[in-house]
This record gives C-alpha cells, sequence and structure tokens, in this order.
C-alpha cells in the first residue's frame, strides 16, 4: 500500500512539471519528422523492408521512442543522496529503498510517457495514417511498454547505487543509452541488422526496452507478445535482483563506515 | 573526564529509561593519499589507513519525556552517535537500546516508534501540499485512514499550519516549511523526536516559534527530544539537560543551568554611580568606564561580589546595577576549549 502511495504522489508530483514536458516534446515532433523524411526516401521504392511497411515502421518509431523520451530521473536524486549522505536517512524509516525508488521512478516515467504517446499518435495518424490493429495490439503493448520504462528504471537505479563507490556514474548511463539506440532497436527495428546480430540482440537486455514492445504494437502476435513478456520477467527480475544485492552490500558499507 | 554527571540523580526522580547507551565506540579507518605521482601509485598497492575514534567509550541514558540537548563542535561524534541509536550504524563495542530494542538489529520496528529531521533535508514532496506528504507518511508507518486523519488535524492546530497545508512546499517561506517538517515527522506519533539543527537558517521570531512548537510537543505528547544544534539559543530555552561530546567522549552531562552557573567563575558587572569609579582590588578587572558608568569583570575564585559592593560603597553611591552571567555560546567554547588535547 505504501508502495503504491508513492507511486501515486510522485505521479501528482510530476504533473507540476506538465508545462515543462509538453515544451520537451517539441523535440519529439522535430526528431520525429528527420526519422519520417529519412524513411519515406527509404521506402521510396520498395513496399517493405525486412517485413516492416513504412506505415508500420513510423508507428513503430514513435512507440520505441515513447520509452526513450519517458526516462525518469531516478538515478541522479540516488547519486545526490549518496553524494549528500541523505541516502542513510532513509535507513531510519520503515520502507525498502529500492523499492521506493521503482515506485518513485515508475510514478515520473508513467507521466512522461503518456503526452509522448499521444504525441506520436497523432503525429503518425496525420502523416503515414492508421495502424491496422492498433487497439488489438494496444492493450499488449502497453504492457510491455510498462515493463520497458520499468527496465529503465531498474537500469537506473543499479547504476545509481554505483555511486557508493565511484564518484560520477553518469558514463554508465550513456553507455547503456547508446547500447539500447544501437542494439535496443530504438532507431529501427533489429531485423533490420545483419541475420547473425540480429538473433543476439533480439535476446540481449536493451531489446526489451524498445524493440520488443514497438514491435508488440506493429506486428502483433501472441508470439511475439509473449517472447518479449518472457524475456521482461527475466531481465526485470535480475535487475530488481542485482540491485538488492548492490543496495545490501551498500548498505552494509554504511553501516559500518558511515554516511 | 565528564566535568559533571549522573543527572539522574540531581532529578531525584524516576522515569521509564528510553535510551540507555554503555560503553559505545566506534572507529573509522581513512584511506591517507599521499601528494605526488609516485605516492599515488604506491598507494594503490600499499594502502595507509588513519584510524579515527569518532565514538570512544561514552555511556549515557534518556529518560521519558526528557529534552536533551546533544552538542559537541564539528567532527567531535554526535552524528555517529545518533546514527548507531537510530539503527543506522553499527557500533564497533558497547551496549545501545533504544525504547528497549537494539537499534542493529531491530531497525525497522524501531523506526515506526522513532522520529527524525536532519538539517535541511526535507521530507515533504517539493511540487506538492504539505498534507499530501503527511498522508503518504501515515501510509509509510502504517496509520490507517482514520487515525492519520485524527492526527494531521491535530498537528494542524498545534502547529498552526492550516493556512497552507494545501499549497505547494516550494511556495512556502523556510520556517513555514521547518513548522511543516516537524509535523510531518510526528504524524507517527513517535516516542523519541531526533531533531537535528532544525532552526539553522531562521529569523529570530521563526526561530522562537520553533522552538516554542518543540516545547508544546514535548508536553502535550509527552515525546522525547533528542535536540542537536549549534544555536545555544535552542538549547536555552528547550533544554534542561545537555551532554556535551567532543573527541568522541562526553565532556559535560548535566543539566544547562548549572553548565552557566558552575562553570564559569566570572560575573560580569554594569553599574550607574554617583561619580566615577575609583577601585583596586584583586579579581577585579575594569573593563570599560565612562562619566560615572562602569562595567566590571568579577572573579569569583579570587573575591566575593559582597566584598566589591561594600568597597565601592565606602566611596561612592550605586544608583543601578546589573549582574549578568557569561552568555551560554561562551560558556560552551570554554567546555570546548578546556577540552582541547
Amino acid at each position: 500500500m505504501k508502495y503504491l502511495r508513492i507511486f501515486t504522489i510522485s505521479i501528482r508530483e510530476q504533473i507540476a512539471y506538465l508545462p515543462v514536458m509538453l515544451l520537451r516534446n517539441i523535440f519529439f515532433i522535430i526528431i520525429f519528422y528527420i526519422f519520417y523524411s529519412l524513411w519515406s526516401a527509404i521506402y521510396q521504392d520498395r513496399e517493405t523492408i525486412e517485413g516492416f511497411t513504412i506505415i508500420q515502421m513510423i508507428w513503430y518509431l514513435t512507440f520505441a521512442e515513447a520509452i526513450e523520451l519517458s526516462r525518469c530521473g531516478v538515478m541522479n536524486q540516488i547519486q545526490e543522496e549518496i553524494k549528500d549522505g541523505s541516502v542513510v536517512y532513509g535507513l531510519a524509516r520503515p520502507y525498502y529503498y529500492v523499492i521506493f525508488k521503482i515506485s518513485r521512478g515508475m510514478g515520473e516515467s508513467m507521466v512522461r510517457c503518456l503526452p509522448v504517446l499521444i504525441l506520436g499518435y497523432a503525429f503518425a495518424y496525420i502523416f503515414v495514417g492508421p495502424l491496422d490493429g492498433y487497439f488489438t495490439a494496444l492493450p499488449f503493448a502497453l504492457i510491455l511498454l510498462i515493463g520497458g520504462l520499468l527496465l529503465n528504471v531498474l537500469w537506473q537505479i543499479n547504476i545509481g547505487l554505483l555511486s557508493f563507490w565511484f564518484e560520477e556514474v553518469g558514463p554508465f548511463y550513456w553507455i547503456l543509452t547508446k547500447m539500447v539506440f544501437i542494439m535496443g532497436g530504438l532507431f529501427f527495428p533489429i531485423d533490420l541488422f545483419p541475420g547473425w546480430l540480429a538473433g543476439i540482440a533480439k535476446y540481449l537486455p536493451f531489446a526489451f526496452s524498445a524493440y520488443w514492445p514497438a514491435r508488440t504494437m506493429v506486428q502483433f502476435n501472441q508470439d511475439i507478445f509473449l517472447t518479449g513478456f518472457l524475456g521482461l520477467i527475466i531481465y526485470a527480475s535480475g535487475l530488481l535482483l542485482c540491485s538488492t544485492v548492490i543496495f545490501e552490500i551498500a548498505r552494509k558499507r554504511v553501516h559500518v563506515q558511515g554516511g | 573526564m565528564i566535568i559533571s554527571g549522573n543527572y539522574k540523580l540531581l532529578q531525584g526522580r524516576s522515569l521509564n529509561t528510553v535510551i540507555q547507551i554503555q560503553n559505545l565506540r566506534k572507529k573509522f579507518n581513512t584511506k591517507i593519499k599521499s601528494s605526488g605521482f609516485a605516492a599515488a601509485v604506491k598507494s594503490l598497492f600499499n594502502p595507509q589507513y588513519q584510524t579515527t575514534h569518532a565514538v570512544d567509550d561514552i555511556s549515557f541514558s534518556v529518560e521519558r519525556g526528557e529534552v536533551l540537548a546533544f552538542i559537541g563542535p564539528n567532527g567531535a561524534g554526535k552524528s555517529t552517535t545518533i546514527k548507531i541509536i537510530t539503527g543506522i550504524m553499527y557500533s564497533d563495542s558497547g551496549n545501545v537500546k533504544v525504547l528497549g530494542m537494539d537499534p542493529h538489529r531491530q531497525r525497522k520496528q524501531l523506526a515506526y516508534r522513532i522520529g527524525t529531521i536532519f538539517g535541511q533535508k526535507s521530507q515533504l514532496w517539493f511540487h506538492l501540499p504539505p498534507v499530501d506528504s503527511f498522508y503518504l507518511l501515515a501510509d509509510i508507518y502504517d496509520l490507517d485512514r482514520n487515525r492519520a486523519k485524527k492526527r494531521i488535524n491535530f498537528l494542524t492546530e498545534v502547529f498552526q499550519i492550516g493556512s497552507y497545508l494545501k499549497v505547494p512546499v516550494r511556495k512556502l517561506s523556510l520556517g513555514e516549511r521547518i513548522r511543516c517538517e516537524i509535523a510531518a515527522s510526528l504524524i507517527h506519533e513517535p516516542e523519541i523526536l531526533f531533531l537535528d539543527e532544525p532552526t539553522i537558517g531562521l529569523d529570530v521570531i521563526v526561530k522562537q516559534r520553533i522552538r516554542n512548537l518543540i516545547k508544546t510537543i514535548n508536553s502535550e505528547d509527552k515525546t522525547t527530544i533528542f535536540l542537536t544544534s549549534h544555536d545555544t539559543g535552542d538549547i536555552s530555552s528547550i533544554c534542561r539537560r545537555a551532554i556535551v561530546i567532543n573527541h568522541g567522549q562526553i565532556v559535560w552531562d548535566d543539566t544547562v543551568n548549572k553548565m552557566k552557573y558552575s562553570f564559569f567563575k566570572k560575573k560580569t558587572v554594569d553599574l550607574r554611580l554617583q561619580s566615577p569609579l575609583q577601585l583596586e582590588m584583586d579579581g577585579v578587572k575594569i573593563l570599560k568606564t565612562k562619566n560615572s558608568s562602569a562595567k566590571l569583570e568579577i572573579n569569583l575564585d579570587l573575591v566575593d561580589l559582597t566584598a566589591v559592593f561594600d568597597r565601592i560603597m565606602q566611596t561612592n553611591q550605586i544608583k543601578d546595577m546589573t549582574v549578568s552571567n557569561p552568555p551560554l555560546d561562551e560558556v560552551i567554547s570554554l567546555i570546548y576549549s578546556k577540552d582541547k588535547r
């Protein structure tokens, strides 16, 4: 119950930033238009590329970008709390720090995601027209999208907790985001890679933050959804376990050596 | 060496002990970094450590309902002690019992029964009104809705925060925010409240208001107050007892009043006389004279106050006089400096 309240209060706090977020989405429209122009040129003399039509490709991008542009700031919060020592004061309260941060991060991400999704829908609808089976696929794709947001929050928590040992953890996160850009299928579906690379990239954790949710949206079938869902469960559990272990090691260090 | 002690005997009454600390010790090993490239490379393979005894064999107890000042210069061991008491940090040796619990092993259970305010570290959500944070804290401490509502109403009344309970925290003044911070830390009716610098950065009027509120919650809720502050105004107006810690050891444990009276053997006397002062006497130092006014410092170890006044009145007439104790911060500075190693 307490974590649900943290989640909802985080949503409410983010709504205070809504005007800023909407302004930020101007950037989304610009990059989206660039991608639209690029793919229009590529699709000029062909109907499909690796099974994707231009309509599917543009809708794919709106969905994958929605996850990427909904990143919360939980890593920076953790880094700051560790640097200024305030992380130790959370230990004097009856909640588990990692779950608290997940709840908060998910609240933030969900609020950021909604306007991007709406904007993406409007943009794709206007520029390439409706996507067949959109409303059938949407509930399933949303599950994977929320999962993608969760993976991002968990990555951020893991990297943020490394601040106990490293002065600056931003570079780790920078590498992660670039891996999602390149290997996660953020800019184009992984299917466009050479066969051997696509075979590997599809099952790396980065793909579950972009490729699988977006592909479920545009080429929905049960197998695609279940593969995405299973991978999500495995990687989310792994990252959760990892963050718990890192936090426990760090907590022992705090207990012994101070804040 | 403890300068004064056995406060419980002085109080002459028996109350429940809420904090019991015996022979507490905590040391830290800090890596030494020498200058120069060669030293940096050497330290990679053969790191050198320096041991600091942050808390060095301290013992004290706190009774239910007490208002205690726990003070000391920076780096004296205050924060370490508080972190050990609240279960955030382990001790190397010694016994710690807080509300009958071992903070190290029962940190979560203890968290439900203590409240903390650490300096300017906010527990309120910046863009939301305080009432939202209050209800969140009520959930964190597993209070049911009715109890939470009653408690929030009570605190709203006591702290007089009703007019800005629904205003986003970012729009509150510092004084208003601190009132809400203290109210927030009391949502779950903690038995002990740890306050670290609660009035830092506030103007004198707001400081006084916060001090009154702390006194109110101590008397209304019977909450034990464990106050850390560098502001002697907080200590003299809120606390009856003070523990002074320096270099990890307790150097004073007694009442705040006794701290003033027994420690300083000097009094300052302002006089307004019939004619200019003519006085030479052992133990009396004339600090300032102007026309028929004078300011003296009298060392009570060397001379009695009455003897000084008798001598003055032999040749003069006292029209007005003020005898003052030294300010508390001077007393505390003296305690710190006496303990310098």
